[in-house]
């Protein structure tokens, strides 16, 4: 696909905007009321998904003829978190305004039009086969000390793939770790992908490279059938979105079951395999990462076009698979923190398919700090307003961004992993 | 005239407002010139003029300065908050848009019964914040994405919550408002020290009525920074809605009645619509039909045209349904209103339907419109995403429009469907709402249309039926017009002297250009 086969949907946009609020039906209050961060932060119509879906048009009918670096702001001052598309695609069946932003960041790349911190991520990762450009030989300093199959040298049931963010930020180490050995203490047969395991190529694909995610794809896939693994197992709700959202949407579907850390730990939770027998307590709310969530709606690849069945009414043909965030993991985080004794779970205004962007997503957090760093607090109030303690997430991406911004602006509030909290209660 | 933005102006609105937010940058100007549906003067779908720069203030003081550096440099402006309507866009050349959505504060003074709101709080949000104070505002029909400031101030405000809310040009308060010489007019109680907001009549001047007239003179009168807006009981608790997208699962509002209404004949509609009204027992209500029925009901294009072939919704709903939600403080209050009600309707051979008919979704469309008004956008686009509306639409008593406006929308509309040119969802796709417990009643015919089909010609429905209301004496588009074309004259001139003195060098771009030069 390309922009231009977007022309239809482009041209359907209703201009209601309710891509930019929560949804009325489940709004709580106006502090919480916005449902996008892209134009809450910037305000102009323009960055909003609708405003997007104009450009998109303006850009196909040739009104706008040159690629500038306010286009580029417009488009790639977004995380990419998708809120919209559950928003819009409730009420309008001829516009998905995800894949056109995928697209139109896909168009202004092929344009020439680039994102400087974004081509630095890009040769980086060319080189070092991570979105950081630190050296390949340093990807498995997190696992030295484990004992942990290498699958390029044996079999193992279950491939761990621990994502760039955890393989190179060294506070998610023990995290890491403590996953692993929780699953092989569970009975798990582990490994990793050793010298061999490499970034899953969803960053850069958001960031509007499609090529990287075609090649990291096609390598997984193949490492995962010389495995001989059933199961695909990350921390990283990044990963975790890729492998099940966007792989399909370049031909690749994996051929094992993928699975986030927490819907594993709750399976092996609920069959008594993990025992949580420590109080842990406290009062904690739960952050659902996007590309858990909404964005972990199993990926379809659709190959088809606008068609007018009857005079007015054109469809897509065959059916498009309908992107509403549904199928996203959302309830094993949750189960698995109710599970552990003395914690109490209260939830976010904006929670599961709604849940607000950390703001580390879509490149933003490389190449639009401060938006990225607001968006991350506005959900840091949300979370304090609960009257919880802590917030509790499932993504190395969103706690590192969360704690940054905190930092950043001398601020202090508990951020954790759903896996800290287990191993807490394991006394790990 | 300049004809972009001079770059002395473009330095004093940065230093008015603050460089982020001002922009002459092509690529922001475009996504403010776009309107779906038939763009202005029925030219096109999509384009409408582009504006030579957007702006957005954050205070009444930097409102001013803005109309101050547009006085100054000869330019243009108007403002608008959700923007959901071609008006709303520049009208003619060099405008600068002011797009209203950092003014966003809202307060609700439970005490006395009133929300005072900035331009940009949608209505949906006002509600939510209201009903936990036991409370409700008036939500114009567009749906709760739409701004509480901008019906009441600037444009229409009907609704299905009208019955019970009035049309919200009835419940402004005091009103604070830059002028187009820049001026800051307080009108009502806000014009007196200490007084507040309870008052738009004083002791402070009360220009209400010519502030809006009929209608609103959409951005042609200045900005409206703030207005307080009366509020209506909420017998509680707040509503409550959870589950999954698209119709989640609402939790039911206890003390209330839902149901849907069909008539046999549009005599017996009008009929039951008086009585009713004059019952004075409810709390939201809109007519539509089939095809809104199965736009708002279906969740792709394929399942709407499943639902179409199957039929059921177009043998009950196809002459029109209703919408009637009843809300009380008490079981007892709530029982009598439901006798009522079921009176009138056996009354006029009307049957009562539950929103169950047609299983959770049906009535989740109906809940949630009777509470927030959400389907209405959705119904009223699906399944092309435009709706060009054809005319007349009307804002008269019962009579003038089940005996005249309805019908010859359904005439013009079925010609032109007939020969596709509009999409033949039924032909009755009328939305009716009655205001002010039924002395008016707004009807306003959905006429859908796809861009991409060949044979596409909404405008022509829209000037067939304008011909034939004009013939008839019916103010062809839009409420409270008199009748005969004479008459309406006669309104759109004494517009347009009030215009004049309003705004004397037209530097407003509102709609009211045609009555200002009549004027
Ligand atoms: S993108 Fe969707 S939700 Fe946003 S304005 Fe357009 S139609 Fe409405
Ligand atoms: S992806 Fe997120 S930030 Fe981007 S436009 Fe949509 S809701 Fe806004």
């Amino acid at each position: 696909m390309s922009l231009s086969d977007y022309h239809y949907e482009v041209s359907h946009c209703h201009r209601c905007s309710y891509c930019k609020h929560m949804p009325f039906q489940l709004m709580k209050s106006q502090r919480f009321s916005a449902g996008c961060p892209s134009v809450a932060y910037r305000n102009f119509h323009s960055y909003s998904a609708g405003g997007k879906v104009i450009l998109a048009l303006s850009i196909l009918e040739g009104r706008v003829k040159e690629y500038t670096e306010t286009m580029a702001d417009i488009v790639f001052e977004c995380t990419m978190c998708g809120a919209c598309q559950v928003k819009c695609r409730t009420y309008n069946y001829n516009l998905n305004v995800l894949e056109v932003m995928q697209e139109l960041r896909i168009h202004l790349i092929e344009n020439g039009q680039l994102i400087p911190e974004h081509l630095m991520v890009i040769e980086g990762l060319k080189r070092e086969d991570n979105v950081f450009g630190e050296p390949k030989a340093d990807r498995n300093k997190w696992l030295e000390g484990l004992n942990v199959k290498d699958i390029n040298n044996e079999k193992a049931d279950v491939l761990f793939h621990p994502g760039c963010r955890v393989c190179y930020d060294g506070e998610f180490w023990d995290n890491a770790r403590g996953a692993v050995t929780i699953l092989q203490e569970a009975g798990v047969d582990v490994g990793t992908a050793g010298k061999e395991d490499s970034c899953c190529g969803g960053r850069a694909y958001e960031m509007g490279f499609r090529g990287e995610l075609v090649n990291y794809a096609e390598a997984l896939a193949s490492r995962i059938k010389a495995s001989g693994a059933t199961k695909l197992v990350t921390p990283c709700a990044d990963c975790y979105g890729t492998f099940k959202a966007l792989f399909p949407l370049v031909g690749q579907k994996l051929d094992v079951e993928i699975l986030h850390i927490t819907e594993y730990l709750d399976r092996l939770i609920k069959e008594g395999k993990i025992k949580l027998e420590n109080e842990v307590p406290m009062k904690i709310t739960y952050h659902d990462p996007c590309k858990l969530g909404r964005k972990g709606e199993p990926g379809i690849l659709w190959e088809g076009e606008y068609k007018r069945v009857e005079p007015h009414i054109f469809a897509a043909v065959p059916e498009k698979p309908i992107k509403l965030g549904l199928n996203g993991c959302y309830d094993p985080p949750r189960d698995v923190l109710k599970a552990i004794p003395g914690v109490e779970l209260v939830e976010m205004e904006r929670n599961r398919a709604h849940s607000w962007c950390c703001g580390s997503g879509g490149g933003a957090l490389e190449a639009f700090e401060d938006f990225s760093t607001w968006t991350a607090l506005e959900r840091v109030e949300e979370a304090k307003s609960t009257g919880a303690e802590a917030m509790v997430t499932a993504c190395p991406w969103c706690e590192r961004n969360f704690r940054d911004a905190l930092e950043e602006n001398d601020q202090k509030y508990e951020v954790y992993d759903v896996v800290d909290l287990v191993r807490k209660s394991m006394g790990r | 005239m300049p004809l972009s933005m001079p770059e002395e102006a473009y330095e004093e609105l940065k230093k008015a407002v603050g460089e982020r937010n001002v922009s002459i940058e092509p690529e922001v100007l475009e996504t403010y010139s776009y309107m779906n549906g038939l763009a202005q003067g029925g030219v096109g779908f999509h384009w409408c003029r582009l504006p030579i720069g957007v702006v957005l203030p954050g205070t009444t003081e930097e409102v001013q300065k803005i109309v101050g550096i547009c006085r100054k440099y000869k330019l243009k402006f108007k403002a608008h908050s959700s923007a959901w309507i071609g008006m709303a866009m520049a009208m003619t050349g060099n405008v600068i848009i002011l797009d209203m959505r950092r003014m966003d504060k809202l307060e609700i003074n439970d005490r006395d019964g009133y929300l005072v709101t900035e331009s940009f709080p949608p209505a949906g949000v006002a509600q939510i914040e209201a009903m936990k104070k036991g409370l409700q505002p008036h939500l114009v029909g567009a749906g709760p994405n739409a701004s509480n400031l901008a019906s009441a101030t600037s444009m229409q405000g009907t609704g299905g919550t009208s019955v019970r809310t009035s049309m919200n040009e009835r419940n402004v308060l005091a009103v604070e408002w830059v002028l187009p010489n820049g001026e800051v007019l307080r009108l009502g109680s806000l014009n007196s020290p200490g007084a507040g907001w309870f008052c738009g009549d004083g002791p402070g001047p009360s220009l209400r009525g010519m502030m809006r007239g009929a209608v609103g003179q959409v951005g042609g009168n200045g900005v409206f920074t703030r207005v307080a807006l009366k509020l209506y009981p909420w017998y509680g608790p707040e509503y409550r809605c959870g589950g999954e997208p698209p119709f989640y699962d609402s939790e039911e509002v206890p003390d209330s009645y839902l149901r849907y209404v069909v008539w046999d004949s549009h005599d017996n509609e009008a009929e039951a619509l008086y009585k009713l009204g004059e019952a004075e027992i409810i709390d939201y209500n809109n007519r539509w039909a089939a095809g809104a029925f199965t736009s708002g009901i279906t969740t792709s294009n394929q399942e709407y045209l499943e639902a179409e072939a199957a039929g059921e919704y177009k043998e009950k709903f196809g002459n029109g349904f209703w919408t009637f939600f009843m809300h009380a403080p008490s079981e007892r209050a709530i029982a009598h209103r439901i006798k009522v009600f079921e009176k009138i309707i056996a009354d006029t051979n009307g049957e009562i339907l539950d929103t169950m008919i047609f299983g959770k979704r049906s009535y989740e469309l109906a809940l949630q419109n009777a509470v927030r008004a959400i389907w209405i956008a959705k119904a009223a686009y699906m399944p092309t995403s435009h709706n060009t509306g054809s005319m007349p639409m009307a804002y008269e008593n019962i009579d003038q429009c089940f005996k005249h406006a309805l019908p010859i929308s359904l005439k013009a509309k079925e010609t032109y469907a007939r020969q596709d040119k509009i999409l033949n969802e039924g032909v009755d796709n009328c939305y009716v709402c009655m205001d002010e417990d039924s002395h008016y009643i707004h009807i306003e015919h959905a006429c859908l249309v796809e861009p991409w089909e060949p044979e596409a010609e909404p405008s022509a429905v829209a000037m067939a039926g304008m011909i034939e209301a004009l013939a008839r004496g019916i103010g062809p588009i839009y409420m409270s017009f008199p009748g005969s074309p004479r008459d309406m004259m006669r309104y759109m001139i004494y517009m347009g002297r009030i215009q004049n003195m309003i705004d004397p060098d037209s530097i407003t771009d509102g709609m009211s250009a045609i009555s200002k030069i009549i004027g």
